[in-house]
């Protein structure tokens, strides 16, 4: 029973990290149209970010303020040189783009890093356990679940609450139409884009020191952002929260009951989604 | 205040609008009368920046607007309510108004609401909840508060009640009598006998006829006999 609330919690904190690695994703792709095979590279560079900053200063704190502003430029800079130009392309031409660049992108981290993974430890404040009761948990990856939860809830905020969330709102139904109300709608979608690049390097800062950096987490995190964003809906906010925490859930407690079948698990409940609900959970139809 | 010299306007490679001019001056209501097709909302959207204009040239208070980007023009304060609306389904009828709210507005959202109680009733519903005359309502409020420096309907009454046309008629007037001038398409010819003060008839994307309010009244046979089918 013990075993179990711990693998629930650490899938909790697996799938709040998810959120963050699906949401720009699921995001953009309802307002742009766009599909980002380069999102998961902003997740594996934000982590090496944290890897270069921790190991330069020793301060994490540092690293989780800076990393997602640098990734947020990056993801801006992309937009602007590249990303923008590949709007009017069918999806499969922007696949080739964004894969490119990721494909760029890994390849550039593997030259000045190396393919081998760096470590990051997490600050001495959060290093050893907490006890409740006779109930122990390290305290890096309660900070994970509560600082994610935080984030979750700032940018549930951010899109239910203000006016550049119900613009990015409507941008995703009429596009033309937010423009014909005399707002800049390239620059909301280039706003958009870094924004949610900004979550998905964060989300690698909060996974560095879970779980390292490495060349091929990009990759590997773009898959698990696509199941997300199918499972819970393309464009959904809450979507990409709901299928976070599933997928994350589903990973952890599988791997202590049926360590070989969890990704299988995983791909299993993708394909109930698409054959139930082919929008998913929470898309719009 | 707005003026088109002989524009000329293309879909793709089909040439929509031949050489159309005509003028607006502030707290003027033109309606631009026509068949199905004749080129109303192409004219429409070619002042907008939605349409390709290849030739001639439409000035907004002496200011360029030919081929500039939608968002510029609105910014300029030419408010457009398309013919179908396109209220934000998402978005509640108060995040559709508050999204659009300029504060340099003579409307503020409390003033809408005054003005459209209906609204107020259903702040809280969402844009696809809305019939018919309230989506039009909401439109037409949306371009209010986004601080309108003239007003371009798209078929405001069509497929609407008895008494939601003649409440759209008051706005109108409304409007108008605040100098805000306007450009209004509009098949039902009692509509624009009530508001307009002079008319342009298109047909084939070409200006076949013009004239006053009044001509409304003494020439309709003539009228009558372009927009027939």
């Amino acid at each position: 029973m013990e075993l179990f609330f711990f693998q629930l919690l650490n899938g909790l904190g697996l799938g709040v990290i998810y959120f963050l690695l699906s949401v720009g994703l699921t995001i953009t792709f309802g307002l742009l149209n766009f599909v980002n095979f380069a999102h998961g590279a902003f997740y594996m560079v934000g982590a090496y970010v944290t890897f270069v900053i921790v190991s330069l200063t020793g301060n994490f704190w540092l690293a989780l303020l800076i990393a997602p502003l640098v990734i947020g430029t990056l993801a801006i800079a992309l937009e602007q040189s590249v990303v923008k130009f590949s709007y009017v392309l069918e999806h499969k031409y922007q696949i080739l783009v964004t894969l490119g660049v990721a494909l760029m992108l890994q390849e550039l981290v593997i030259m000045i890093w190396g393919p081998i993974g760096k470590n990051v430890s997490p600050p001495s404040s959060l290093a050893g356990i907490i006890e409740i009761g006779d109930f122990i948990y390290p305290k890096y990856r309660a900070f994970v679940i509560a600082f994610s939860a935080l984030i979750a809830i700032v940018v549930w905020w951010g899109l239910e609450k203000t006016k550049f969330g119900a613009l990015v709102r409507a941008g995703s139904e009429n596009a033309q139409m937010v423009g014909l109300l005399g707002v800049n709608i390239t620059r909301l979608f280039s706003i958009t884009f870094g924004l949610g690049g900004l979550l998905a390097g964060l989300a690698g800062v909060l996974a560095a020191p879970l779980r390292g950096a490495d060349p091929f987490m990009g990759v590997e995190a773009l898959g698990i952002a696509f199941i997300v964003v199918v499972i819970g809906g393309m464009g959904s906010f809450l979507g990409a929260l709901v299928g976070g925490l599933v997928v994350g859930v589903m990973q952890s407690v599988m791997s202590s009951v049926w360590p070989e079948g969890a990704s299988l698990m995983v791909y299993a409940a993708m394909a109930a989604v698409i054959l139930s609900r082919p929008r998913g959970l929470f898309g719009r139809a | 205040m707005l003026e088109l010299n002989s524009v000329n306007s293309f879909y793709g490679k089909s040439h929509i609008l031949f050489d159309v001019n005509c003028t607006l001056k502030r707290g003027e209501v033109l309606a631009i009368l026509g068949r199905n097709g004749a080129g109303k909302s192409t004219l429409l959207k070619s002042i907008m920046g939605l349409v390709d204009v290849r030739d001639g040239s439409i000035h907004f208070e002496g200011n360029e607007l030919t081929n500039t980007t939608s968002h510029r023009i609105a910014h300029q304060g030419l408010c457009f309510v398309p013919e179908n609306r396109d209220i934000f389904e998402i978005l509640s009828v108060e995040e559709n108004l508050y999204i659009s709210h300029n504060p340099a507005s003579n409307w503020s959202i409390n003033d809408i609401y005054s003005l459209f109680p209906r609204l107020k009733e259903r702040r809280k519903n969402g844009g696809g909840n809305l019939s018919g005359g309230e989506q039009q309502m909401l439109a037409i409020a949306r371009a209010l508060v986004n601080d309108p420096k003239m007003l371009i309907l798209d078929e405001p009454t069509e497929g609407l009640a008895p008494v939601i046309v003649e409440e759209i008629e008051k706005i109108i007037s409304n409007v108008r009598s605040t100098g805000i001038p306007i450009l209004l398409v509009e098949q039902n010819i009692s509509v624009c006998r009530k508001v307009a003060d002079k008319f342009i008839v298109l047909e084939q994307g070409q200006v076949v006829l013009e004239g006053s309010n009044q001509d409304l009244s003494d020439q309709t046979e003539k009228i009558e006999h372009y927009l027939a089918v």
